[in-house]
């Protein structure tokens, strides 16, 4: 993998390339943008450039994993990039959004100045929950959205299909900008999932109050799938709301279109509002470990009361 | 030499070339020259403003061979080592990393000997916020009277965390955020002195953006270099993904004007190239508090809710997994908000709406008055009214109960009738009829169902039933599972065992003197089906049936 082979992220790309070109990279980077956007993809090509550049005693040290950051990982850090061998050193801090504030504090004096032949490549696809102080030492990269169009043919190339297959286009249009959820959709039965939830969520302004309820029974309680669900509810109704004032708007889930548009005649406009911010709410309180069943249930009724049947 | 970032390449080597925090400056130059050097130092402010560069200005101009001066040489031998960090009478500690009270014992060790080769030793704690208060605590006596050599310099971006018997020991400067001219000043020397070549306008977009501090100017203009060797307006906005003021000025234009439709292919466009959201409301933001500070007209009538519903949207971009949804949903809620004040057809409706209303009304208070309702045996549920004062049968009854329900325990509250509602919440009210109603509770709330039966409890609670519905009804309180067994009209076949054990198996207490109207309306089948139930339960568990003594209301 080098930079060539990155997607669609032209700004970052050609700053880093030409850095490496000139030996004017600088100690550290900030790559900050949503999931399956190729921050961490970038990092790894930029780190394998470095390598090579620095020799056979180059180091690469990836911080990954999903639990905290914590104050002791920072300090082993500092250790190591004091002791570091004279060759190019990288360090990809996955995630950066995971270090505590005191780890955060800890890394600031070593990501200013640290020694040279260190580098540096924090990614996050949470850049605010990042201290200011660590986003000001670096150099900040945003990873934007890809176009629709790249993705459509990079799926082309990457699953060796027909361009005239009907499954790209729509795959390219949920993936919503990232090439990590476009392949998602094409691999996994992400597609069948959101199918299956979406029937639900067709059902819901028609059914009566108690299959309402006998849904929110058997909905899955588990945690990551919620969060999915909810995310996938909140794109609905954003569509149910969009199109609901502008018919011909883009559409996070164009192949319902049809049934989108029967259904976004059934709220008004203030009772969306309200459905989304319940979901939204609702997403920040099972993160917060609410019960999942109470808010669900709270909202797939709220969806059914608003619906004017 | 391996590639230094600007920031660090371009840290002001003199007070001259320190921008901006003039009074800082101008302060400490006058104290080293006249020598009045206190002996602890806190540099407070945002990042990016200049402590660190200041604080290691100061130390190079205490241990200068030819100072103390406002002038250091910039070549002498401490100078050179302040410079490059080699210097072993400036000792720069990292707060967030040596935070605890050892850390601060190791200090208070060092801190006897006496400096090598220079007047002072300097002790810089940088994020010194980071300390625990043991580590503060311990470091009291020494702040306030270190032997006469040490200087302490303390940089945080967080004073308010500092213990106030710290503060109280310390000389405290606090750095402001840069303006913008001091900012583009900095940038011009920079890009001068890198050979870059950049137009005005990019700098003040860069300077704009950098929120006030000088790293984050830095750091832009680095980025922009790298991108372009060319750097103009357009350069600063494809790297910082910011849409172009173009496009925020049309979108405050289309959100104040109700075009949503415009205001949506706009965020469309900007989401699909790519651009920054958050920046993007934030732009909008500010360019509607112009507006509103210019006391333009249409700004006055809606900018103010325009800012209050995008700062809402803003602060949830910031955590939503998609900041385009709550970007669009803010735009909604503004553009039709006030929609209705642009488009009158909407009041003409809405009074039209009104008007069939109430013509609705009058005939059905006359239809009242007549007493056709009374008369009508059973009128089909889409023509009925929603409440009937009066309820004719027993179904409608049971319906206008169950609607009512909440309000009738409200209204027991409002009685002060704390103690029935108390009771009465935990039942459900399943039948009505002309002159009883029937409350089903769980077994396992058999106090509850005693308690409510005792006349004092009783009474009342009747009373109050009878005002709402406008016809005296009696409390029949009965188990759910006996409920259960006579069946509900709409449930489906009774549960084959009850979770619970029933120990006796009650009949239902019928009224002898109603019953004509009989409360439960159960049809053959679901009779015998309660009856076979009963003839099962008998079996497995063994038991009597004997009857409740009839009782007269």
């Amino acid at each position: 993998m080098t930079l060539d082979d990155i997607v669609g992220q032209v700004v970052p790309v050609t700053i880093l390339k030409r850095g490496l070109a000139t030996g004017t990279l600088g100690h550290a980077y900030l790559f900050s943008g949503e999931e399956g956007m190729g921050k961490e993809t970038t990092a790894r090509a930029v780190a394998n450039e470095l390598q090579r550049q620095g020799g056979s005693r180059s180091e690469l040290h990836v911080l990954s994993g999903d639990g905290s950051i914590g104050v002791e990982e920072i300090r082993d850090l500092r250790q190591k990039v004091a002791y570091a061998s004279t060759a190019n050193t990288v360090w990809i801090i996955r995630d950066a959004e995971r270090m505590t504030i005191p780890a955060s504090n800890a890394l600031l004096k070593t990501l200013e100045e640290p020694r040279p032949g260190t580098y540096f490549f924090l990614t996050t696809s949470q850049v605010h929950s990042l201290l200011p102080t660590i986003i000001s030492r670096c150099q900040h990269l945003p990873f934007r959205t890809i176009d629709e169009d790249q993705i459509c043919s990079w799926l082309i190339e990457r699953a060796g299909v027909e361009p005239s297959d009907l499954k790209v286009r729509t795959v390219a249009r949920l993936a919503q900008g990232s090439l990590g959820k476009a392949w998602e959709y094409w691999q996994g039965s992400l597609l069948e999932y959101r199918a299956e939830v979406i029937r639900k969520l067709i059902k819901v302004p028609t059914a009566s109050y108690p299959e309402v309820l006998g849904l929110s029974q058997t909905w899955s309680e588990d945690r990551a799938q919620i969060t999915q669900d909810l995310q996938l509810f909140l794109e609905w109704h954003r569509d149910l709301l969009t199109l609901k004032n502008q018919t011909d708007a883009s559409l996070y889930n164009p192949d319902y279109r049809r049934e989108l548009q029967e259904i976004s005649a059934f709220y008004s406009n203030h009772s969306l509002f309200q459905i989304i911010q319940e979901i939204t709410e609702l997403g920040v309180a099972i993160q917060g470990n609410a019960r999942i069943r109470f808010g669900l249930g709270y909202v797939l009724l709220l969806m059914k009361k608003g619906a004017l049947t | 030499m391996a590639y230094i970032s600007l920031y660090r390449k371009w840290r002001p080597q003199s007070f001259g070339d320190v921008e901006g925090q003039d009074s800082i400056v101008k302060t400490l130059k006058n104290s080293l020259d006249s020598g009045r050097i206190s002996h602890a130092y806190l540099f407070a402010g945002p990042r990016g403003t200049g402590k660190t560069t200041v604080a290691r200005l100061l130390a190079k101009g205490l241990n200068c061979h030819s100072g103390p001066t406002s002038t250091p040489c910039g070549t002498c031998e401490e100078c050179e080592g302040i410079t490059f960090g080699t210097s072993l009478n400036v000792v720069e500690i990292d707060g967030a990393s040596n935070r605890g009270i050892d850390d601060v014992r190791e200090l208070r060790g060092q801190v006897q000997y006496t400096p090598i080769n220079a007047k002072y030793k300097v002790y810089i704690i940088d994020e010194v916020h980071m300390l625990t208060t043991e580590a503060f605590n311990a470091l009291l006596k020494t702040l306030e009277e270190p032997p006469p050599h040490v200087i302490f310099i303390f940089a945080t971006t967080d004073p308010h965390r500092l213990p106030p018997t710290i503060l109280s020991r310390v000389q405290r400067y606090d750095f402001q955020r840069f303006s913008q001219d001091a900012m583009i000043r900095r940038l011009e020397t920079v890009v001068k002195g890198e050979g870059f070549s950049a137009e005005k306008k990019a700098l003040q977009l860069m300077a704009e953006h950098a929120e006030g501090g000088m790293r984050d100017a830095l750091s832009i203009l680095e980025k922009c270099a790298a991108f372009s060797s060319e750097i103009t307006a357009v350069t600063v906005e494809e790297v910082l993904g910011i849409a172009p003021r173009e496009q925020v000025q049309s979108f405050t234009q289309f959100i104040l004007e109700g075009s949503k439709v415009e205001a949506l292919q706009l965020i469309d466009a900007l989401h699909s190239s790519g651009r920054d959201l958050a920046q993007f409301v934030r732009s909008t933001l500010s360019e509607l508090r112009t507006g509103l500070l210019q006391h333009e007209q249409e700004y006055e009538d809606f900018g103010l809710r325009a800012i209050e519903v995008l700062s809402e949207a803003l602060r949830e971009m910031r955590f939503a997994p998609d900041p385009r949804i709550p970007l669009e949903v803010a735009t909604l809620k503004i553009a039709t908000e006030q929609a209705p004040f642009f488009d009158h057809t909407v009041v003409h409706e809405l009074q039209e709406k009104i008007r069939t209303l109430e013509q609705e009304f009058t005939t059905l208070k006359d239809q009242m008055a007549s007493g056709q309702f009374k008369s009508s045996g059973e009128p089909s549920r889409a023509t009925a009214p929603r409440r009937p004062l009066v309820a004719s049968t027993d179904a409608e009854r049971t319906a206008q109960i169950l609607e009512l329900w909440p309000d009738y325990l409200r209204g027991l509250r409002q009685e002060k009738l704390m103690q029935c509602e108390a009771f009465l919440k935990e039942g459900t009210p399943v039948e009505a009829s002309s002159n009883a109603l029937v409350v089903a509770f769980p077994r396992d709330r058999g106090f509850h169902k005693a308690s409510i039966e005792q006349d004092n409890h009783r009474e009342p609670a009747e009373r109050v039933l009878a005002k709402l519905v406008g016809t005296t009804l009696h409390l029949k309180c009965v188990f759910q599972d006996e409920v259960e067994s006579f069946g509900e009209q709409s449930a489906p076949a009774p549960k084959p065992v009850p979770k619970r054990k029933p120990r006796k198996v009650q009949k239902e207490p019928t009224d002898s003197a109603n019953s004509s109207e009989e409360p439960t309306t159960a049809d053959d089948g679901q009779t015998s089906d309660s009856q076979k139930f009963i003839e099962v339960s008998l079996e497995t568990f063994g038991g009597k049936i004997f009857t409740k003594p009839k009782k007269n209301d």
